[in-house]
Formats: structure tokens, sequence, C-alpha cells
């Protein structure tokens, strides 16, 4: 069953439909939570709270735009409000525990200090740079995708791409540099 | 950087993506293998972009399912409705009251309880029934159920006090997110019919207002009066304030707490949308939406307002014990509605 019978389902009041919803989009969810936050515990939480905000507003959903955008636009402006409302805190309590975490399939392609590294520098970014680049270059979206996902136009995701890629070069180029002359 | 690299260089990420025509890939390819800086940044680019691609999903906590239900069911549920009771009553008083709320009907409707949002502001509503109120004969039928009259009022009370403490929740959610606040207190007819159930040493009917959002408690009025210590449901201070300075209902003119962004669910896109309202003074909302040309059309108002005025009126309505009973973001609208009556 894909994510549009599931949907119709639960918004009918199938809460069987709705855990499916779930299962199938918390991983994406939770990850891209995480990214943004840059904190497992609020990426957890955060997560969890975009679902009880699906759940809450089923009944809502236009059908202008995909399940999944949608899904991953509340996840993202839940994310961007707690980051408002908790900056500080948030960059204080970024947690040292990426690699711990993270599957050991992972470790084969990028070592765990070098994944730390590229968290990081992700965690570095500004917000609008960090969400577009982790939609587009961690999460693969086209950049239409990325557009609905973050409410703004075509031109403003490719700049804010551009200049935050152009940024993680700059964090990472000792990283990129090592890497190349492997 | 020469002028023809700078271009190059804008176009790299286009490139890299794969969004460039085939004559523009051409020039593209061409440069960056004549220009060892250019090629060295779009090399420096795909190696980001691959490890960037690389990072895999972290698993899920394990708990995370076991925890989203948990709390998909406590939104959807007032559960701290209960719970809350349970902590302030002893067990068997407890017990007690959920009997006599099975028995008198109320839990057929803890399942239809939602949280609404309107302008972020965060209402229990009830979809399309009134709140639980003591329906005729609960008193009777209480007396037949408990050993004396007592637990009888004390679940009443107690309906009734959370119902104070929900509204609560949501001026002190309000007041959290505010500067300027409009100093709520309670009706004084409402504490003077407390007060005289206090000096008969009867368990006091919390007053009607007390379910309105009209008492704003401050924190430390808030702290849970016990059954078994008889202290008042209604706080002291509340109640000194209304009886000592001739409290009045909020001033209708009063401005409002805090302005909201129009939307009743949590979408992203704002839409015109639909309320129901009930309201606890009819006749009082009446005159205080005099402003919005208010008029009383058999027992009923409707207000089609724009968005700040929709918000100015949703934050009166509050004070006036507002529990919206639908809510939705209708199409067709060209302004936003709102329907207000009576509880």
């Amino acid at each position: 069953m894909d994510d549009k019978q599931l949907f119709a389902k639960a918004r009918n009041g199938d809460m069987t439909a709705f855990e499916q919803l779930v299962m199938l989009y918390q991983s994406k969810v939770y990850n891209l939570a995480h990214k943004l936050t840059g904190n497992y515990d609020d990426a957890s939480d955060a997560a969890q709270e975009a679902f009880i905000k699906l759940y809450k507003s089923l009944g809502s959903f236009k059908e202008q735009s995909s399940i999944s955008t949608w899904i991953y636009r509340i996840t993202y402006n839940v994310c961007i409000d707690r980051l408002r409302q908790n900056k500080r805190h948030m960059v204080a309590e970024a947690d040292e525990t990426v690699a711990d975490r993270s599957p050991t399939p992972d470790d084969v392609v990028i070592a765990n200090d070098d994944r730390r590294r590229i968290h990081e520098a992700i965690r570095r970014l500004p917000e609008e740079y960090r969400a577009a680049v982790v939609l587009r270059d961690v999460n693969g979206h086209s950049y239409d995708e990325v557009a609905a996902i973050l409410g703004c136009s075509l031109g403003t995701v490719k700049s804010r791409i551009s200049r935050g890629r152009g940024l993680l070069k700059e964090y990472l180029s000792h990283y990129l540099e090592q890497t190349e002359t492997i | 950087m020469p002028n023809e690299c700078a271009k190059i260089q804008d176009k790299i990420n286009d490139y890299a993506d794969g969004l460039l025509d085939d004559a523009q890939k051409a020039a593209v390819e061409a440069h960056i293998n004549a220009c060892p800086e250019c090629m060295n940044e779009y090399r420096a680019l795909q190696k980001l972009l691959g490890t960037l691609g690389a990072l895999q999903d972290a698993p899920v906590p394990d708990d995370f399912a076991d925890n989203l239900r948990m709390r998909l069911a406590q939104s959807k549920r007032p559960s701290a409705y209960v719970y809350r009771h349970l902590r302030s009553f002893s067990a068997l008083a407890a017990g007690l009251l959920l009997v006599l709320l099975v028995r008198a009907g109320y839990y057929a409707d803890f399942g239809k309880y939602k949280t609404a949002y309107v302008n972020d502001i965060e209402l229990k509503t009830v979809d399309g029934t009134p709140s639980p109120q003591p329906p005729d004969g609960y008193k009777e039928q209480a007396a037949t159920e408990a050993p004396s009259p007592e637990p009888a009022a004390t679940a009443r009370a107690a309906i009734r006090k959370q119902h104070a403490e929900d509204r609560t929740d949501i001026q002190m959610r309000r007041i959290a997110d505010t500067v300027p606040v409009v100093e709520d207190t309670p009706a004084p007819e409402a504490a003077q019919e407390y007060k005289a159930f206090s000096v008969l040493g009867d368990t006091p009917p919390a007053p009607d207002n007390a379910d309105t959002g009209n008492v704003k408690m401050d924190s430390n009025d808030n702290a849970a009066p016990t059954q078994e210590s008889g202290e008042p449901l209604l706080p002291d201070a509340a109640v000194k304030r209304a009886a000592g300075t001739g409290a009045t209902m909020p001033s209708p003119s009063a401005e409002p707490l805090q302005k909201y962004s129009v939307s009743t669910h949590d979408v992203d896109e704002p839409s015109f949308v639909s309320v129901s309202v009930q309201v606890d003074d009819y006749q009082a909302v009446l005159t205080a939406l005099k402003a919005y040309n208010a008029v009383d059309n058999d027992g009923c108002i409707v207000l089609e307002l724009d968005g700040e005025d929709f918000q100015n009126v949703m934050t009166l309505l509050v004070n006036y014990g507002a529990r919206v009973v639908q809510d939705e973001t209708a199409t067709g609208l060209t302004a936003n509605k709102i329907v207000i009556t009576s509880k």
C-alpha cells in the first residue's frame, strides 16, 4: 500500500494506516530532523511532534503537493521553530555521539571521525543553507521538491544550495583535500 | 579570478546537478579541462556531493514508535483530565468519581475530544457536543450510588475545577508569549456565590465562569487544592480579588492579548477559516461585539472578518469562555467566519 492509500485511510480515522504511514516515513523524518537540529534527542522529539502535527492536520491536506513533500515540510517547520526558540540551547547541546548511533555499513564509506566532521560542518551552516543542502545533497530531493518543502522559489533554493555548498567546501577543505589525494 | 572562470564557477553547481543544456554543458567541460583552478573547484564539489550522498540514515530509536503512540494518545484524549484527579484524590474517591462519570455519561465523550488550534491558541474542543455538564437527575443518581452527597459534589466540583485548570492552561500559554497582559478577574457574582457556599461549609461549586477562562490564576494560585484539605477549589487570591475589588468581566474594549496568524490548523498555508464557538455569556458577547456589527440572529451571531479582526475577536472570545465546537478551513469563503452561540 503506498503513501496515498495509507493517507486516505488515515484521514478516515484508520489509526493502523496512520501508523503504517509513520513507519514509512519515520526514518527520513527522524534523520532530516537530526540534520536540521544537530541533536539526536531533539531530532526524536521534533520528529514525533511532526507526526503529531501531521495527524492533527490530516483533514486539511489539500493535495497540492505530494504527501512526502508535505510531511517533510511539516518536519522542517517544526525543526526551524525549535531552533529559533532554543537557538543557544541547541548549539550548546549539539551531541557528540554522532558516530555512535550511525549504522556500521556507513563506516565502509566514511570513517567515524570524518563523519563527525561532516555533521559538524553541516551544523555550522546557517539554517536556510543547511536545510537546502541537506534536502538536496543528503536526501536527494530535486530542486523543485526542495523549493516546495522550504516554501520558497526555485531561484532562492539554487542560491542557498550554492552558498551552502561553498561554505561546506570551506569548512571541509582539509578533509576534501585529503580524500582527493587518496 | 578571470572573468571566464567566474562565469563557469557560477554554473558548476548546475553542471554537477545535470541541469545544463548540451551547449552550456560543453562550454563548462571545455573550460574546466583547460583551467586547473576550475577543475579543482569542480573536483572538490564532486567530492563534497559524494560525501554528503554517502551519509546513511541513523537508525530510529527503538522507543520512537511507542513514544509517538503515547503522545498521540495524549493529544487525542484529555488523559490529564483523569490523571490529575487521580493525583488529587484518594484512590477510593477517584474510583467513585470514575464510576459516577461513566454512569453519568461523561466517559462517552472522552474519545471525542480533540485539540483545535485557532491562531495558535490551543483550545480544547468537543466535536459538536457540549462539554460535560451534570445532566438532569445527576444529583439523584449520584446520591443513589454514593453513601453521602459529598462525593457527588466532589465529582462535580472536580470537573469544574478541571475545566478551570484547562482554561488557565490556555491563559498561561498565551501569557507566556505576551508581554502586555490584560488583568482578568473573576466575575463578582460568581465569586459571591462561591463565598456563600464556603460559609455554609458545603463543598463549593466553582462559579460557572470558573471553567470559562475568566479566572486567570497566578501560578501560585493554581496549586491544586485537595479534597482532603477542604480547601476551596477557587484559589483564595482569586476570591479575594473578586470580592474585594468588585472585579468585573474583562473589558471588551481591552487590547487583545496577542496577535496571531490566522490559521485553525497546523498547516503552512494560511486560508480562510470557519469556526463555531460557544460562549458563557451570550448577551455580554453580543454587546462586546457591537463594534463588529454583531447582531443576534435567533440566538446566533455570525461574523465575517478579515485577519486582524478575526484575531481580535477570537482573543476576546477566549475571555468569555469560548469553546470551539467546530473549526475547519473552508473553501469558498472570502473572509474568516465565526458563528457564536451560547453554551
